[in-house]
Parts: structure tokens; C-alpha cells; sequence
């Protein structure tokens, strides 16, 4: 369980998360998607911190990916706490500090949340089917990624005792 | 049993949750600067870092490009002279062109273009979703710009500001799928909305079937919108559908402005009704 500090440095990964993702990657890179590196985060919490604290704080991760857009507030907030209550479903079945398994993970977790994201604007705005391939591009660099901001991560949030504790008892990877 | 008593409190706060989404959703979608008052604090926040990893990263890449543009430095002097020559034939074209437009302005006394103010601004972020098109400039409230206000690049459109904090600005692109831009086919005066179609460019909507439209045709704003000056190009037909049914085309456009080379834009301060008052 993370501690209340903790939760907090949680918050304040996200600002820096969203500038690496929306002004430093994409002033290199402009014509291709970048990483979510909040969606490893939001995957972190919910095998690390299955409680309803890790809910308020994907709720907030989200948030923070909505205001710092300034369009709509609520679609990233409502797909990230989807994501979180799928994964966190099962976290007593896999086994998280496997890199691979932490790429499969965000890789899932990363298209689940750009579904729900999607469903939650259909009202507003119409994706064509093209934004398919974007989707699998972001997922895919953004488990690339995984392995190391996890690991980022439970160094970063983790007591000395847990890190090497979580709560997955089963190895699928 | 402690298992199932937490497994059902975090579903419980999850839904709790998820209908606060809902909620703020539908109320920032009727109150559209909801999401700008956030959006600003954040900006204010994160503008100071968002500038300082801009300017770096742009040091480094020229740098880089200084080096490589040596390498070829002398091949480039030799097209470039060439093009000189051309561009100096068309520049007297040009110039001519533009005392006649000079004159026909005085004549039907049309508004200058020069009475429109406007704020240059520098592209310092991208929207980090990868979903929304939307920009981040170096001006805010302190340069005089607000929400609405449009933003271009040369005479191209590039969207519109949907929040300003006092340093920075964020801009939504006409490419964005949520835009919306009230236009007309330059030589045949058919009217429609221009609306992003993401990597595809623009969509032009509401086209009447019957309307005359080629692919090429030059699609500029009609300024009844109340955002964006008259005349100004949006894009250029690259896709026309006749075969659909329905009362409409479809219409296609590849944008005026390169969203992905473009740096600095303009955002116009003054508003079209203003200006036409000045």
C-alpha cells in the first residue's frame, strides 16, 4: 500500500509524464504518436495499490491528461479508472515485475484506455478508422517503455520491504 | 472476506468515479471554458519547463542542422542562386499583382487586411494524447489573446485558441475532429464546415450534391462564423466523393498549413467585426 506521500509523488510524476509526452517527444518526433508513460503509471497502481486510494488516483492521473489538453475534462479521467478497475481485477493473477509482463500489460491497459476514451467522446467527436493504427503504435512504444518506468517506479514509490512483495501471485509470463 | 470487502470498495469508488467522469464530460462539453480555467493554472504550472525543454531541444537541432547545412553548403549556394533568378521574375510578377489588387481594394473600398492585430507566438507543445489535435504557444493573456481567437500561420488557417493562461496558450487545429470552420469554395462560393478529419486532414461538410467542387479547388473562410477573417485558405480539395447518397458531399481537403513543420503562428487579436469597424 502506497503511503500518503507517496500517493502524492504519484501525482507529481504526472506533470512531467505529460510534458515528456506532449512537448518534449513530440517537438522530436512530430509526425509520430508518442508513449503514455501516465498509462504505465495507472497500470503501476493498479497492481500496486488495489484499494480505492489507487482509484482516485488514476481518477486524477486522468484528470490532469484532460486539463492539461483544456478541451474536455473527464474522458481521460473515466477511461484511466476503467483501465485501473480492469487490472487491478486481476492483480492476484499475474506476476508484474516480469519485464514482459509488464509490456503485455501496458500494451493491453494502453488500448483498453484509448477504447474507452473513444467510446466516452463519440458523442463529440467522430475518429476514423485510421486512428486504429495510431492506437496500436502508441501501445506498443508505450510497453516498450514499461519495463523501465515500472521499475522507475517501485523505486520511486515502493518501501525498501515491498518492492520485491507485490501483491501477484501468479506467473502467466 | 477482507479480500471481497475491498475488492467491492474499490469497484464502489471506481463507479463513484466513472460517473463524475460522465458528469464532468457533459458539463465541460456545455461549458467549454471549464476545461480553459484548468487548462490555464496547468499551463502556468507547466509552461516554465514546457519553454525550457523547447529552447533546448531546439539549440540542439540546429545545432545539428548548422553542422549537416555545411556539409552541403556549396551545392545549396548553387540551386539557391538558381532559384534567385526565378524568384526574382516572379517577385516582379507578384509585385505587379499586387498594385492591381492595391487598386481594386480602393475601389470597392474592401477592408484592409492590415487592420486585423495580431500576437506572434511560438509552438512550444503538443497535446500529449495522441487523440487531440491541439498546440501550445509561448503568448497568453498578457500578449492580449483569449479564448476564440483564431490562429494562423501565413495566410493558412491553423485553428483557434480554446484556453489562454498569462504566458501560454493552447490551440485547437482545424485537423482536430472536434473543430469546425465556416467556409466556401473560393471560385464557386459553395458554402460548408470545415471539421478535422485527424490524419487525414479536413473534411468539408454540408456540401450541396448539386454543388460544383474539383479536386484543387481552393477552400477559404467565409467569415460568418464571427472567428475567422473572410478569404483566408483553409485548404485545398484533394478528394471528392460523388457517388455517396444523401443530401451532401463528401469532401476532402489537405490543409494550407504543414502541422507538423510549422513553428510560429499568429494569433489574430482583433476580431473580424473590429477590424471592419476600424
Amino acid at each position: 500500500m502506497l503511503s500518503w506521500r507517496a500517493a502524492f509523488l504519484t501525482l507529481l510524476l504526472g506533470i512531467p509524464a505529460v510534458i515528456l509526452q506532449g512537448s518534449v517527444l513530440k517537438s522530436v518526433f512530430p509526425d509520430w504518436p508518442t508513449p503514455g508513460f501516465l498509462i504505465s503509471i495507472v497500470a503501476f497502481l493498479s497492481f500496486y495499490e488495489v484499494t480505492p486510494l489507487g482509484a482516485v488516483l488514476a481518477f486524477l492521473l486522468g484528470l490532469e491528461l484532460d486539463i492539461s489538453t483544456g478541451v474536455f475534462l473527464g474522458p481521460w479521467a473515466g477511461a484511466y479508472v476503467v483501465t485501473f478497475v480492469v487490472f487491478s481485477s486481476l492483480s492476484q493473477r499475474i506476476f508484474v515485475e516480469s519485464g514482459l509482463s509488464a509490456m503485455v500489460i501496458v500494451f493491453i491497459s494502453s488500448l483498453l484506455s484509448n477504447l474507452v476514451f473513444v467510446l466516452l467522446m463519440l458523442e463529440f467527436k467522430s475518429y476514423g478508422w485510421e486512428m486504429i493504427w495510431t492506437a496500436l503504435f502508441e501501445a506498443l512504444l508505450s510497453a516498450l517503455f514499461a519495463p523501465l518506468v515500472l521499475k522507475l517506479l517501485r523505486v520511486l514509490l515502493l518501501r525498501r520491504d515491498q518492492r520485491g512483495n507485490s501483491r501477484s501471485k501468479m506467473v502467466i509470463a | 472476506m477482507a479480500a471481497y470487502s475491498n475488492t467491492a470498495r474499490v469497484a464502489g469508488t471506481a463507479f463513484f468515479l466513472f460517473c463524475l467522469s460522465l458528469l464532468l464530460i457533459s458539463y465541460s462539453a456545455r461549458n467549454p471554458g471549464v476545461a480553459g480555467i484548468g487548462s490555464a493554472v496547468f499551463s502556468e504550472v507547466t509552461g516554465p519547463v514546457q519553454l525550457v525543454s523547447h529552447s533546448l531541444y531546439r539549440s540542439v537541432s540546429s545545432l545539428w542542422s548548422d553542422y549537416i547545412g555545411l556539409l552541403d553548403a556549396k551545392q545549396r549556394a548553387r540551386d539557391l542562386s538558381a532559384r534567385l533568378s526565378a524568384l526574382e521574375a516572379e517577385n516582379s510578377r507578384l509585385l505587379e499583382l499586387e498594385n492591381e489588387n492595391a487598386r481594386l481594394r480602393g475601389i470597392l473600398k474592401v477592408t484592409q487586411e492590415s487592420a486585423l492585430g495580431g500576437v506572434v507566438a511560438e509552438i512550444i507543445g503538443y497535446d500529449p494524447s495522441n487523440w487531440i489535435k491541439a498546440i501550445t504557444i509561448n503568448k497568453g493573456e498578457n500578449e492580449g489573446i483569449r479564448p476564440g481567437m483564431p490562429v494562423l500561420e501565413g495566410d493558412g488557417v491553423v485553428g483557434q485558441i480554446v484556453s489562454a493562461s498569462r504566458h501560454v496558450s493552447q490551440a485547437l487545429l482545424i485537423i482536430d475532429p472536434g473543430s469546425g470552420v465556416d467556409a466556401l469554395v473560393q471560385s464557386t462560393r459553395s458554402r460548408g464546415v470545415v471539421g478535422g478529419a485527424g490524419d487525414k486532414g479536413c473534411e468539408m461538410r454540408y456540401v450541396l450534391r448539386e454543388d460544383e467542387l474539383n479536386i484543387g479547388d481552393r477552400i477559404v473562410t467565409s467569415g460568418l462564423d464571427g472567428i475567422f477573417p473572410k478569404g483566408l485558405l483553409i485548404g485545398i480539395v484533394s478528394d471528392v466523393d460523388k457517388k455517396s447518397a444523401g443530401l451532401f458531399k463528401e469532401v476532402w481537403l489537405k490543409p494550407a498549413v504543414d502541422f507538423n513543420k510549422v513553428e510560429k503562428v499568429v494569433v489574430i487579436t482583433t476580431r473580424p467585426v473590429e477590424a471592419g469597424e476600424k
